[in-house]
C-alpha cells in the first residue's frame, strides 16, 4: 500500500465516513465483501435457538491472499511454491458486552472448541460458494458460543470474583474500503536470485549448513462486524532470510542469520546488497567458529545495534501486552496462564528515568527505513494509534485490544492476530525505545570499561547481535522449553580489554538469570536508534506463549532502540552436552 | 477417522482415501541413473571409506533413500475453486546401522514405553534440482547426524540387553537379503489443470441442488513419485510411479445430529484413464441419493448376529482383523498381542479361504491396485507371499527385521519418508476355494437368521475404513466403520437402510464364524496408517457370510444440523 492510500483510509476512518475512498471500486462490485456482509447480516438477524439468546456480536475476517515461498540451499532450490487462499475466521459472541462467551477455557470444551468451523473460503468470486462456507462457519461458531457461555456461567457460580470487568469493550464502528490488492505476483526472477544467493556459501568451507528463504504474503484483508465495521485493507509483506550454522572445532553449535523485511518483493534490497549480507553471515560465522570460547562472564555489558533492540523485543515487548488472561475452569491450568509481569505496575517505574517507550503503528518509516509494524487498523477494526507506554521510566499504559482491564477500559488499537486467521491479542506494532541525552557509542564504550575497572574486571563484554529463534530456526526442543522471560543466546559477542580497549570476538555464552526487571538497571543508553524489523512473539489466548517459527508465521513488527549499557549480567555456557564435530569434511571442500 | 484414544493404544489404521501406486511410469527420459543417484553413490562411497578409517565404530550398513514427489492438487466446492496448486519436494532418509546384523542400534529396547515412537524422525528436505554439490552436502550432513544418533542408540541397546531378561525371540536385528539393481525412468505426469479445474467445479456444483448436503468437495490429486535408493550392500534403485485420484466427498447430518458422509473415488495411473464427466456425475448422484436416504434411515440398536460383508467391507475386515496381525515385526515385539505368532502351520481361517499379499499385481479384474510396488522401501524386490493356504497360516509379511520363524525379508518393508520401515501390507488378496454365487448369499443369510432365531441379519455394503489395536496394553479389538448398512428381514419385508452402526469384534472369534464366501470379488483402495507412516494399500476380497458379527452404537455429535437454510436464491435480497 502506498503511503498516500494509507493516509486517505485513515482520514476516512477518523472522519467516520462510510463510503469508499478515492478511485477504488464501490463495495457492491466486491463479491467477497458482499457475501460476507449478506451472510453476516442473515446470521445476526436470524441465528437463534429457541429459548436461548441470539448472538449479540458477530465478525468475519477473510484475507484474500497469495503466498509465495522459495528456498534454496548451497546453490540449488529446495522449495518453490505459490498458494492462493482465503483463510476465514469468524467470531460469534453470545451474552452481553459485560459477560460474554469469549475468553473462557473449560476443561471439557478445550478440545472441541472451533473443531468444526470452516477455516477457508473458495478462491473465486462465486457468491453462493462463499456464502455457503460463511453460513456453516457462523452456525458452528454460534452453537459453540452458546456452550461456552453456559460453561463459563457455571464456572463463575463457584468462583468469587473480586472485580467485575466487562468482557468486551464498546467501540465506535468504522468503515474504510482500501483498494483491492492485485494478486498474481510476478516472481519469475526470484528463484534464480535465491539460488544464486544460496550458492555464495560455496565460498565458506567452515560452514556446515545454510539456506536462503524468500517469503511473500500479499492480499486484502476483509473485516466485517455486526456493529457496522466494514474494512478492506490491502496488505503486503516480503521477507528474505539468510541462515547458516556450523560447529566450532570443539563441536559447539554455532549459527547466524540475516533477515530482510519489505512491503513487497521489489522493495527488498537489490541483489548485490543481499549478496553482501550473505557473505557477511558466512564471514561472521567463519570467524565465530575460529573464535575462543568464553564460557563464563559476570559484569557490565554493552548491547549495541540489533542486540539492544532485540533485548527489548524479547524482554519488554511481550510484557507490555495488557491482555487479561481468560477465565480458566481448571485451577492448576489457571495458575499456568501467562501474565504480564508489568501489568500490575501501572504508574510505577519499570525502566530508568531516562528511558521512554511508545508504540506507534502509524509511523511507516524511520530515517528512510521501513517499519514493518505499520498498519492502519488493528485486527478488531480499531484505528491504529500511538500509545505512550513508558514515560520517563514510569509505566503509563499497556497495549490493549477489546478485552478491557479494570484500569484500562478501552482498546488502543493494538489487537493483532497471531498469523492470519489467528486469535487476537494485544501486541506491539512499532515499538520505540527512546533515551533522553543518549550518548555516542564511543562514550558508552568508555563507560563500559570504567564500570569494568570499578568492578575489578580485566575485560568487559559488548554484544552486537542476539539470536531470534523465530527467524534463525534451531533446536526444536529448546524452543519448546523457551520461557517468555528469557533472552535467546548472543550470536555476536566481543570481549573488550580494559587495558587497551581491544575487542575480540568470542563464542559460547548464554544468558543466566534475566527478566524484564533487569532493564531497570540500565545505566546508559546510546543516541542512534537501530531498526529491528521482526515478527512478534506474543501471548496466545489459549495460554502459553505462542512462538511462530519462520518469518512468515508471526505478526510483522518493529522494535527501535539505541545501544544500552547494563551494569551486571551473568552468562554461562549453553546447557547440555556438545555434539562432536562432523566426522568427515564437507564434500564440496574435501580434498 | 478417529485417532487412538491413548498413546499405548496406537495400533494400525486404515484410512479412507485411495491413491493408486504402480510401477509403470511415463517414459519421458531414457532410464539412465540420474544425477541424484550419482550424488547418492558418490557420497555413500566417501562416507563408507571415511567412517571406516576415521570412526571407532564404523557402520556396517548405510542406506540413502530419496523420495521425489511432484504433486498437483485441485479442489472445488459448491461450483467454485477451493484450491489449485502444484508442488515439488524431495525427502531424504538416511539409515545408519552400527553394531552387526545380529545386534544393532535399531534393536527394540525392552521396557521402554517410548520405543514405539523411536522409528520416526523428520525426513530432511533435499534440493529439488539435480545439483551434485547441493545434494552431496545434504547427504553428508544427514549421514553425520544419523551416524551419531546410531552410536548413541547402540550404547543404550547394549546396556538394555545386559540388564533385561532374555528376549523370547532371539533372532537377528537385520536380515541378509540380495542386493538389487534397477534403473527405471523418472516419474512424470501432466495434468491439464485449467480443464480439470473446470470439470471439478462443474461436478461440485451438482451438490448445490441438494440442500441436505452441508459440505461437499470434488478433488483431484496427482502425484508423480520417483524413488532413489542406494545401500552399502550394493543395492541401487531408481523407480517411479504415478498415482492420480479423483475423489468426491459429501456430508450431511441427520436431525439427531449424527454426521453422515459418503466418499467415492477413481484411481488411475494416467490422466487418460480418469473418469469422464458422466461417470463423475453418476458418482455424485449416487452419493447424494445415499445421503438423502441415510438421513431418513432409522438408527440401529446394538446387535449381534449373522451378517453379509460385501466385497469392500470384507476386504477392510480382513485388513484390520487379520492383515495387521500377520505383519512380521509384530511377531517379535513383546509388547504386541501376537495373536498368530506361534500358529504357523496351524489352521487360523476357514479351510476354504486363502490369503496372499502380492505387491507385484497391478490390477484385480479391471480395477487398479494401489498397493503395488516393484521394490519395497528397504530395496527388497516385491514378491507374492502366501500368508494363508486353505486356512493354514504359512507366512508373515516380512521386512528386513527377522523373526524366529523367518530370517529373510519377503519385500514388505514399507514406510513413509521419515519413518522406519516395518512389515506392511501391499495388495492383500483374499481368495475362496469354494464359493457360492453372490445372488445366493441373501437367502443364506435369512436361513442363518432363522436358525439362530433372529428377526433380521445385516448387510454391509460399503465401509469408510477401520482401525485395530494390536498391542498388549490394549484389548485386541478391531472396528470397521460402515457407510452403508441394510437390515435384512427374514419375514419377506424389503431390506431397510439403517445408520449409526460400527462393526466391532476380536480376531480369533470373528474368523471362526465365517460360513461361506461368494464368487464376487471387490477392491478397496486406501491409505493404511501404522507406525511406519501412511502407505497406499489395496484389498481384494469376496463377499462373506458370517454367523456372528457385533455392532455398537456410533459416536455421534450432539450438534444440531445448521439452524438456517443454506444461502441460495430464495433468501437473496
Amino acid at each position: 500500500m502506498t503511503r498516500s492510500a494509507r493516509a486517505s483510509i485513515l482520514a476516512a476512518a477518523f472522519l467516520g465516513l462510510g463510503i469508499a475512498v478515492g478511485a477504488q471500486a464501490p463495495a457492491n462490485d466486491d463479491v467477497l465483501l458482499q457475501a460476507m456482509r449478506e451472510e453476516l447480516g442473515r446470521a445476526a438477524s436470524q441465528l437463534k435457538l429457541a429459548n436461548l439468546d441470539g448472538p449479540f456480536y458477530l465478525e468475519a475476517t477473510v484475507s484474500d491472499q497469495e503466498t509465495v515461498n522459495i528456498s534454496a540451499s548451497f546453490g540449488a532450490l529446495v522449495r518453490v511454491d505459490r498458494e492462493r487462499s482465503r483463510p476465514l475466521r469468524v467470531e460469534v459472541r453470545v451474552g452481553s458486552y459485560e459477560l460474554d462467551s469469549s475468553e473462557f477455557i473449560g476443561t471439557r470444551s478445550f478440545y472441541t472448541q472451533m473443531m468444526d468451523v470452516p477455516r477457508r473460503l473458495v478462491v473465486e468470486d462465486d457468491a453462493l460458494a462463499l456464502r455457503h462456507a460463511l453460513w456453516l462457519a457462523f452456525d458452528a461458531a454460534y452453537k459453540q458460543a452458546l456452550e461456552q457461555l453456559a460453561a463459563k456461567k457455571a464456572t463463575l457460580q463457584n468462583k468469587v470474583m473480586t472485580e467485575q470487568i466487562p468482557d468486551f469493550s464498546r467501540e465506535k464502528p468504522v468503515t474504510a474500503l482500501g483498494p483491492r490488492q492485485p494478486l498474481g505476483t510476478e516472481f519469475v526472477k526470484w528463484p534464480d536470485v535465491v539460488r544464486r544467493l544460496s550458492a555464495i556459501f560455496r565460498e565458506f568451507p567452515a560452514i556446515q549448513d545454510s539456506g536462503v528463504q524468500l517469503g511473500l504474503r500479499v492480499g486484502s484483508r476483509y473485516y466485517v462486524t455486526s456493529e457496522g465495521t466494514v474494512l478492506r485493507q490491502p496488505h503486503s509483506f516480503a521477507t528474505m532470510l539468510v541462515r547458516a550454522s556450523t560447529q566450532a572445532p570443539d563441536g559447539m553449535q554455532l549459527k547466524d542469520f540475516a533477515p530482510f523485511f519489505a512491503a513487497n518483493l521489489d522493495q527488498l534490497p537489490p541483489e548485490p546488497v543481499l549478496a553482501a549480507a550473505v557473505r557477511a553471515v558466512g564471514g561472521q560465522l567463519t570467524s565465530l567458529a575460529a573464535a575462543p570460547a568464553l564460557e563464563k562472564y559476570a559484569g557490565p555489558v554493552l548491547f549495541t545495534g540489533q542486540a539492544a533492540a532485540e533485548l527489548f523485543a524479547q524482554l519488554l515487548a511481550p510484557q507490555l501486552s495488557g491482555h487479561r488472561p481468560p477465565l480458566v475452569e481448571d485451577e492448576r491450568m489457571a495458575a499456568q496462564m501467562p501474565r504480564s509481569e508489568l501489568a500490575e505496575r501501572l504508574n510505577r517505574p519499570v525502566l530508568p528515568a531516562f528511558l521512554s517507550v511508545t508504540d506507534d503503528p502509524t509511523q511507516a518509516s524511520l530515517a528512510g527505513q521501513a517499519l514493518m509494524g505499520t498498519y492502519a487498523f488493528d485486527n478488531q477494526g480499531m484505528p491504529a494509534q500511538a500509545v505512550t507506554l513508558i514515560d520517563g521510566g514510569v509505566l503509563k499504559a499497556l497495549l490493549m485490544a477489546r478485552r478491557p482491564r479494570q484500569e484500562i477500559p478501552q482498546s488502543n488499537g493494538h489487537g493483532r492476530a497471531f498469523g492470519y486467521g489467528g486469535v487476537v491479542t494485544p501486541q506491539i506494532g512499532n515499538l520505540f525505545v527512546q533515551a533522553k541525552d543518549g550518548k555516542e557509542l564511543r562514550e558508552l564504550k568508555a563507560e563500559l570499561l570504567e564500570a569494568c575497572k570499578a568492578a575489578g574486571l580485566s575485560e568487559g563484554l559488548i554484544i552486537t547481535k542476539l539470536d531470534d529463534p523465530a527467524l534463525s530456526g534451531g533446536d526444536p526442543s529448546a524452543r519448546a522449553r523457551r520461557r517468555p522471560d528469557t533472552v535467546a543466546a548472543p550470536i555476536l559477542a566481543w570481549r573488550v580489554s580494559v587495558a587497551d580497549g581491544k575487542e575480540e570476538l568470542v563464542r559460547g555464552l548464554s544468558f543466566g538469570e534475566i527478566s524484564v526487571r533487569t532493564l531497570k538497571e540500565i545505566t546508559a543508553a546510546g543516541n542512534e536508534p537501530f531498526v529491528d524489523n521482526r515478527t512478534a512473539t506474543a501471548y496466545s489466548a489459549a495460554g502459553g506463549v505462542a512462538v511462530a517459527y519462520g518469518a512468515m508465521a508471526g505478526v510483522p513488527a518493529a522494535v527501535v532502540a539505541p545501544a544500552m549499557l547494563l551494569p551486571d549480567l551473568e552468562f554461562s555456557r549453553p546447557p547440555g552436552p556438545q555434539q562432536k564435530p562432523a566426522i568427515l569434511q564437507h564434500p564440496y571442500f574435501a580434498k | 477417522m478417529r485417532a487412538s484414544p491413548r498413546p499405548s493404544g496406537f495400533g494400525a489404521f486404515l484410512l479412507l482415501a485411495g491413491l493408486c501406486l504402480a510401477s509403470s511410469a511415463l517414459a519421458a527420459e531414457p532410464p539412465v541413473g540420474s544425477l541424484v543417484l550419482k550424488a547418492m553413490e558418490q557420497e555413500m562411497a566417501r562416507a563408507l571409506e571415511g567412517l571406516r578409517t576415521k570412526a571407532d565404530q564404523p557402520p556396517y550398513f548405510l542406506m540413502y533413500s530419496v523420495t521425489d514427489l511432484q504433486t498437483t492438487r485441485i479442489a472445488a466446492t459448491c461450483g467454485a475453486l477451493e484450491n489449485s496448486s502444484s508442488d515439488r519436494s524431495r525427502l531424504l532418509d538416511v539409515v545408519v546401522r552400527v553394531g552387526d546384523y545380529a545386534l544393532d542400534n535399531t534393536h527394540r529396547l525392552q521396557g521402554d514405553r517410548f520405543a514405539q515412537y523411536s522409528g520416526y524422525s523428520t525426513a530432511r528436505p533435499l534440493a529439488i534440482e539435480d545439483d551434485l554439490a547441493a545434494l552431496r552436502a545434504a547427504l553428508w550432513l544427514e549421514t553425520d547426524r544419523k551416524y551419531k544418533a546410531a552410536l548413541e542408540s547402540l550404547t543404550q541397546v547394549k546396556a538394555n540387553v545386559a540388564v533385561k531378561v532374555k528376549e523370547e525371540d532371539a533372532s537377528a536385528d537385520f536380515s541378509r537379503d540380495e542386493p538389487q539393481r534397477f534403473i527405471g525412468p523418472r516419474a512424470q505426469v501432466r495434468i491439464d489443470v485449467p480443464r480439470w479445474e473446470k470439470r471439478l467445479k462443474a461436478a461440485s456444483a451438482l451438490f448445490n441442488a441438494s440442500p441436505e448436503i452441508y459440505r461437499s468437495s470434488v478433488s483431484l490429486r496427482a502425484e508423480a513419485v520417483t524413488k532413489y535408493l542406494v545401500t552399502s550392500e550394493g543395492t541401487v534403485l531408481q523407480h517411479s510411479s504415478v498415482q492420480i485420484r479423483v475423489g468426491m466427498y459429501a456430508e450431511t447430518k441427520a436431525e439427531d445430529g449424527m454426521e453422515l458422509y459418503r466418499y467415492e473415488s477413481f484411481e488411475a495411473r494416467t490422466p487418460e484413464k480418469l473418469p469422464d464427466d458422466a461417470a463423475v456425475r453418476a458418482a455424485v448422484e449416487h452419493i447424494v441419493a445415499d445421503l438423502v436416504a441415510l438421513r431418513r434411515a432409522p438408527v440401529i440398536e446394538p446387535y449381534s448376529g449373522p451378517a453379509i460383508l460385501e466385497g469392500r467391507a470384507s476386504g477392510v475386515f480382513f485388513h484390520e482383523v487379520f492383515g495387521h496381525r500377520v505383519e512380521g515385526h509384530r511377531q517379535k515385539d513383546e509388547q504386541e498381542g501376537q495373536t498368530y505368532t506361534k500358529k504357523v502351520n496351524e489352521q487360523v481361517l476357514p479351510t476354504f479361504i486363502s490369503v496372499y499379499d502380492d505387491p507385484t499385481l497391478e490390477r484385480s479384474g479391471n480395477k487398479d491396485l494401489l498397493g503395488s510396488y516393484p521394490f519395497d522401501d528397504e530395496g527388497v524386490k516385491a514378491q507374492r507371499v502366501t500368508v494363508v493356504d486353505r486356512g493354514i497360516l504359512k507366512n508373515f509379511l516380512m521386512s528386513r527385521s527377522p523373526i524366529a520363524s523367518f530370517s529373510k525379508s519377503n519385500g514388505h518393508g514399507r514406510n513413509y519418508p521419515g519413518f522406519r520401515a516395518v512389515g506392511r501390507q501391499g495388495n492383500l488378496i483374499v481368495e475362496a476355494s469354494e464359493s457360492v454365487p453372490e445372488g445366493k448369499l441373501r437367502a443364506m443369510l435369512t436361513e442363518e437368521c432363522k436358525k439362530q432365531g433372529k428377526p433380521f441379519g445385516l448387510i454391509f455394503k460399503d465401509v469408510a475404513g477401520g482401525f485395530t489395536f494390536t498391542l498388549r496394553g490394549s484389548p485386541q479389538v478391531y472396528q470397521v466403520t460402515p457407510l452403508v448398512v441394510y437390515r435384512a428381514y427374514t419375514d419377506g419385508r424389503p431390506d431397510e437402510l439403517v445408520r449409526g452402526a460400527d462393526l466391532i469384534g476380536t480376531p480369533l472369534v470373528s474368523f471362526s464364524r465365517i460360513l461361506v464366501a461368494s464368487d464376487k470379488v471387490e477392491v478397496f483402495n486406501g491409505y493404511c496408517g501404522a507406525e511406519s507412516g501412511p502407505v497406499p494399500v489395496s484389498l481384494a476380497a469376496p463377499s462373506i457370510l458370517t454367523a456372528q458379527i457385533e455392532i455398537q452404537k456410533k459416536q455421534k455429535s450432539a450438534d444440531r444440523p445448521p439452524l438456517l437454510p443454506p444461502p441460495g436464491k430464495g433468501d437473496r435480497p
